[in-house]
């Protein structure tokens, strides 16, 4: 049997939506997940990545987490871009609750309301947390 | 929308917050603590009337947890319920 021939010539690209609601310092689960997202963008899925909750403190600048003998992820989220990854977004609501804003961010991301998220959601493939 | 959750207090708080008409949640794991009349945590009963809530029977059981002491709005599901679910309210939003 010719397998070449069975296998379909493009991908089926689903929407995927990596959502970090927690700190990525508290245990290995938040490495291993960024770890999942650019594994996904590697393999031509359309990737959103969002952040809420205590998660948008994981874009904050001047994270040290060095000091505790912990691997820096922002690295990590710098490459986004270069896995094609340029949905970044961060929920408003949850940025207002950490007193946060714009320019305190560390990347480039998107600030949407919990409401348009949620429509966002909606019309994902799946969605992923950890 | 479907979302799971396996633990009550903040993850439970955090879900609820970002329900909207019509969605589903099910509550699973530790969570089913949350569908006890007189747990602590009231959320539940704060829940508007067009979201479904069920709960998993199985860890109902294990837990030795039975109906008559949960909000009445509470359905049960086995395994098969729980994949109807799933089919059925797609996307799945796992809430850990």
């Amino acid at each position: 049997m010719n397998l070449i021939g069975t296998l379909p010539l493009v991908l089926d690209v689903k929407t995927l939506f990596f959502i970090i609601n927690k700190g990525l310092q508290g245990n290995v689960c938040g490495q291993e997940f960024l770890d999942i997202i650019l594994m996904a963008a590697a393999f031509d899925q359309k990737v959103v990545v969002l952040f809420e909750g205590d998660g948008v403190n994981a874009l904050l600048k001047n994270q040290q987490p060095e000091c505790l003998n912990l691997k820096n992820m922002m690295p990590v989220l710098d490459t986004l871009p270069v896995y094609d990854i340029n949905d970044v977004i961060v929920e408003k609501e949850s940025m207002e609750v950490y007193g946060l804003t714009e320019n305190e961010l560390a990347i480039k991301a998107a600030v949407v309301s919990r409401s348009d998220i949620k429509k966002q959601l909606r019309s994902a493939d799946h969605l992923f947390g950890f | 929308m479907l979302y799971i959750v396996n633990k009550k207090g903040e993850v439970l708080k955090d879900c609820v917050e970002r329900l909207t008409s019509h969605d589903v949640i099910l509550l699973i794991e530790d969570a089913v603590f949350a569908a006890v009349k007189t747990s602590p945590s009231s959320v539940v009963s704060t829940l508007a009337s067009d979201i479904s809530v069920y709960a998993l029977r199985a860890d109902m059981k294990a837990r030795g947890l039975d109906a008559q002491r949960c909000y009445e709005r509470i359905q049960y599901v086995d395994y098969a319920g729980f994949v109807e679910l799933v089919e059925n309210n797609k996307p799945v939003r796992s809430c850990f």
